[in-house]
């Protein structure tokens, strides 16, 4: 028995949260960058389906887009493109520029 | 010429290697028939690590009993599950 954390299909899921809410433009931002990483042949939707899969579970249960995120991440330190060091200080520069 | 016909019955592989894997686990070790061919693709298991995914794959749907899924169905008996599962996953099942 290995059931994955994603593999979810039969599980008992509780209650379902079915209220529709606006997407936050940082997760716009995420989808655009995944999307982005496909067109530039960075990333396949099989790669970052795996790269899903593959979070620690404290991560996995974050939110969708924030998993995504991390997931990204992860596949752009593997390929050598860009250290999760240097996704971070551009982050804390950014903010730094705009404030939190 | 795809390996198996529509109308086949076929096991999907009870098998649970680790990785990217595209048979949910509910499935495995399950029969069901051959519903359609849907054509061949380069396999997903071997793209999503960085892999060019040849051999391609057939795929195929594969139509499963609701009741033989679940224990306590309690929708109509003849309900079925239609999923798409990649040949390396089939095997010709008795019957």
């Amino acid at each position: 028995m290995n059931q994955r954390q994603h593999d979810m299909g039969g599980m008992d899921a509780g209650p379902i949260e079915a209220s529709a809410h606006e997407a936050e433009p940082w997760a716009k931002m995420i989808t655009s960058l995944a999307a982005a990483m496909r067109d530039h042949d960075i990333m396949r939707i099989d790669e970052l389906r795996r790269a899903l899969e593959d979070l620690p579970p404290d991560v996995y249960e974050q939110d969708y887009f924030e998993r995504w995120s991390e997931a990204m991440v992860n596949l752009l330190e593997e390929k050598g493109l860009l250290s999760r060091d240097e996704v971070m200080s551009r982050m804390d520069a950014i903010k730094e520029k705009v404030g939190d | 010429m795809p390996m198996f016909s529509v109308g086949d019955r076929v096991r999907i592989k009870n098998s649970h290697p680790p990785g990217h894997r595209r048979t949910p686990f509910y499935v495995r070790g399950k029969t069901g028939v051959i519903e359609r061919y849907c054509g061949d693709f380069r396999n997903p298991e071997e793209l999503a690590y960085g892999f060019d995914g040849t051999p391609k794959r057939e795929l195929y749907r594969v139509r499963l009993a609701q009741t033989d899924l679940w224990d306590d169905y309690e929708g109509p008996a003849d309900d079925t599950l239609d999923l798409e599962i990649f040949d390396h996953w089939l095997e010709k099942a008795e019957g």
